[in-house]
């Protein structure tokens, strides 16, 4: 099975969404922010890399996870890949597409555009890894939903 | 082997793109014929996503058209050539985006009024791609396809 988490830019939510699902990242406690920092990707994409998806590793049911940055395409990424895969005889069920946006917050969206729309690391970065915090346990929770599944089970 | 022409609705360049493709419409039309296009218009949830179906071709390969909203160009250069790189596909598919056809003004229209006065605004449509497609078809397309010809 393939796991895509995707948001905006592929650099901080998904990243952070699929760090969880792999257990790069505590699950008991809030990360530290060089904890983010060392996370592949993160904080690491630029506008050229939206649409590329990019390898995290594998889950511990051998599943393979990617991050992806689709734009402002919300849910319709997700639509318009199905319907795609669906007219290529693809298999659907092997993917799964994990939107991480409903958990991103201001914080992160204007740390964001610093970092990675200006250039500006300093303080993009400093308030992005602020955002990703606040929002630290609801991206726990966004991954422990996909864990409740019945797919992983059954691997 | 499957064609899909994408725009932001589903319903207009592509549709006419892909009667050309098919042969069913060759050289100047005029907006009548556009207005008789299976799925002109049709405009079903407004939102990107949205398959229709549209027949076949002269060698039996089947017809899509696609709404993607304003992520065409992404789709058809990023986002699909990425997938394909995970997907193990049974058949080939290939993109066409036609979304720079459909003018500004009349996809923001079609947006904003979305069902309402879904019939003026078809009308429209139909003209006015029944003055640009046939060039559009000469000048832009014909490096992607060359239409059946009877």
């Amino acid at each position: 099975m393939k796991i895509i988490f995707n948001c905006f830019g592929g650099a901080h939510s998904s990243v952070t969404a699929a760090a969880l699902h792999l257990g790069l990242l505590p699950e008991t406690r809030l990360a530290e922010p060089e904890e983010f920092l060392n996370l592949p990707y993160f904080d690491a994409q630029v506008g050229r890399d939206h649409g590329r998806i990019r390898f995290m590793g594998f889950d511990r049911w051998g599943n393979e996870v990617y991050i992806v940055g689709k734009k402002n395409m919300g849910f319709y990424y997700e639509k318009i890949m199905r319907s795609l895969m669906a007219l290529s005889g693809g298999t659907q069920e092997e993917f799964i597409f994990v939107n991480t946006m409903p958990y991103v917050n201001l914080w992160m969206v204007i740390g964001g555009y610093l970092s990675r729309r200006l250039g500006m690391r300093m303080p993009g970065r400093q308030i992005v890894i602020y955002g990703t915090r606040k929002s630290y346990f609801k991206f726990l929770h966004l991954v422990n939903l996909l864990k409740e599944k019945d797919f992983f089970t059954s691997c | 082997m499957k064609l899909i022409f994408l725009d932001q609705l589903g319903c207009y360049a592509s549709v006419v793109a892909a009667a050309y493709y098919a042969g069913i419409l060759q050289g100047k039309v005029t907006y009548q014929e556009i207005l008789t296009l299976p799925y002109f218009g049709a405009q079903g949830s407004n939102q990107p996503g949205e398959l229709y179906e549209f027949g076949e071709d002269g060698k039996g390969r089947k017809l899509y058209t696609l709404s993607v909203g304003n992520y065409g160009p992404f789709i058809n250069g990023v986002l699909w050539p990425e997938m394909l790189k995970l997907l193990q596909t049974k058949e080939q598919i290939v993109l066409y985006d036609l979304s720079f056809i459909n003018p500004f003004l009349l996809n923001l229209l079609g947006t904003i009024l979305r069902r309402r006065l879904r019939g003026i605004l078809k009308l429209v449509w139909a003209y006015y791609l029944a003055k640009k497609m046939p060039l559009l078809v000469k000048v832009y397309l014909q490096e992607m396809w060359t239409p059946r010809k009877n």
